[in-house]
C-alpha cells in the first residue's frame, strides 16, 4: 500500500508538470529550386556562378554564388509569388511565376502556427536563360524538399 | 507576487495529497472483521446509487490555468463485487499565447464495470475497465505568423475556424472509495487510457481532448478524487 500511494504522488507531479514547454520545432518553409542541364541525354546538376533571386513586393534580393539549389519563401499573405532572377550579373532577367494555396498549420501548442503552401503551379515563366521549368513537389511543409526544377 | 503565487500552489498541492491520503488512513483503521460483521446488518444487493463530484478538476484548473473541467461520477453494485460506473463532464479551455488564442469546449462521458477487491460495499478498491466517449469543438483566433530574417517583412495574420470533433477510448482503472461518515464517501481513481479513435485534424491537433487529455498523444493518464454521497435506495 505505501509503494502504491508513493506511486500516485509522483504520478500527480509528472501529471501537472508538463503543461509549459518550450518551442523545439523548426518553424520554417523554404520553397527550393534546382538547376539542371541535359547533356547527352543525361541530366545534370548546373552549379550557378552566381544568381540574384528578388521576389516582386519583398524588400531584399537574395544572392547565391556557386550553388546548383537555390531557396526562398513564398509570399505569405498572397496566393502567387513572382520570382526574377538574374544569372552571372547578366542584364537580362528572367521571371517565374507562382501560384499555391495557402494552408495554416499548427507545429504544435508551444511553438505556434506556420504556412504551408500547396497545389503549386508554375502560372507562367520567361525563357532568357530558362529552357524549362519542372514542378517535382506541390507542397512547401519544410525546409529540404526540391520543388522546381529549371533546365538551362 | 511570484513567491506568494507559488506558496499558494505549493500547499494548495500539499492539502490535496493530504486529501489523497484521508481515505488510505480511513482504510488502515477500519477492521476488516468488524466490517464484514457490519456489513451482515446491511442488505445484499441494491444498496443505492452514490454519485459524486470530482474536486481534483479545482486543483487541476489552479495548476494549470488554461483547462477547467467539471465531473461528476456516479455508480451502482449489480452484483455483490460488481459495480456500475458512469462519469459525466465538460471541459472548457482558453490558452492566450502570444502568437495566438486557442479555444477548445466539449463534453464526455465514461462507462464501465469495476471489480470490488473487498468484500464490503463500505470500503471499495476496485479495478476496471472504461469506455469514454468527447464530442467537442476547437478553434484559433488572433493567429500571427512571424517571419524571422525574411525576404518578406509582412506579418500573417489568420484564424482557424471553428471544428467539431470525435474521440473515442479505452480506460483501466484503479480505484478507491472509504466511507467517512454514514453514506459520505472520499475517493481517489487513477487511469491508464488507450485512444481507440482519435480526431482527425489536419490544421490543428487538439491541446486536449475532454475526458481523455493531451490531444497529440494516442495514450494518457488521468487522475480523480471524489468526495461522493451513497444515495440511501435499498431494496
Amino acid at each position: 500500500m505505501r509503494y502504491l500511494f508513493s506511486a500516485i504522488i509522483v504520478f500527480l507531479i509528472v501529471l501537472i508538470s508538463c503543461d509549459e514547454k518550450p518551442c523545439y520545432e523548426d518553424m520554417d518553409t523554404f520553397f527550393r529550386i534546382g538547376f539542371y542541364t541535359v547533356e547527352e541525354n543525361q541530366v545534370v546538376d548546373s552549379v550557378l556562378d552566381s544568381l540574384i533571386v528578388y521576389a516582386d513586393g519583398s524588400n531584399f534580393g537574395l544572392i547565391f554564388r556557386n550553388t546548383k539549389t537555390i531557396y526562398s519563401e513564398l509570399s505569405p499573405n498572397s496566393d502567387t509569388t513572382l520570382f526574377f532572377l538574374t544569372l552571372n550579373d547578366n542584364n537580362g532577367d528572367d521571371f517565374i511565376q507562382l501560384g499555391y494555396n495557402r494552408k495554416y498549420h499548427l507545429v504544435s501548442h508551444d511553438c505556434g502556427f506556420v504556412t504551408y503552401f500547396e497545389n503549386l503551379e508554375i502560372i507562367e515563366s520567361s525563357d532568357y536563360f530558362i529552357d524549362s521549368v519542372v514542378i517535382v513537389n506541390d507542397v512547401v511543409n519544410d525546409v529540404n524538399q526540391e520543388h522546381i526544377k529549371i533546365f538551362l | 507576487m511570484m513567491l506568494t503565487r507559488n506558496i499558494l500552489k505549493y500547499s494548495y498541492s500539499f492539502a490535496c495529497l493530504l486529501l489523497l491520503f484521508m481515505p488510505a488512513l480511513k482504510a488502515q483503521e477500519t477492521d476488516p472483521l468488524k466490517s464484514v460483521q457490519e456489513d451482515e446488518t446491511r442488505p445484499v444487493g441494491f444498496d443505492g446509487i452514490r454519485v459524486g463530484y470530482d474536486f481534483w478538476n479545482f486543483a487541476e484548473a489552479y495548476m494549470v490555468p488554461p483547462k477547467f473541467e467539471q465531473e461528476i461520477h456516479g455508480d451502482v453494485f449489480i452484483s455483490p463485487r460488481t459495480l456500475l460506473s458512469v462519469n459525466l463532464g465538460r471541459t472548457w479551455i482558453e490558452r492566450k499565447k502570444n502568437n495566438f488564442i486557442y479555444d477548445a469546449q466539449g463534453s464526455f462521458i465514461k462507462a464501465g464495470i469495476h471489480y470490488n477487491t473487498f468484500p464490503e460495499h463500505n470500503n471499495i478498491l476496485a479495478i476496471g475497465g472504461r469506455i469514454g466517449h468527447s464530442a467537442f469543438r476547437h478553434e484559433a483566433t488572433n493567429i500571427t505568423i512571424p517571419l524571422r530574417d525574411s525576404i518578406w517583412n509582412d506579418v500573417t495574420t489568420a484564424r482557424i475556424p471553428e471544428e467539431r470533433m470525435n474521440a473515442t477510448w479505452l480506460e483501466v482503472c484503479l480505484t478507491m472509495h472509504v466511507e467517512i461518515f454514514a453514506n459520505f464517501y472520499l475517493g481517489w481513481s487513477i487511469q491508464g487510457k488507450v485512444m481507440l479513435a482519435g480526431p482527425r485534424d489536419n490544421q490543428m491537433t487538439p491541446y486536449e481532448i475532454p475526458g481523455f487529455g493531451k490531444g497529440n498523444n494516442p495514450t494518457a493518464a488521468g487522475f480523480n478524487y471524489y468526495v461522493s454521497y451513497q444515495i440511501p435506495l435499498k431494496f
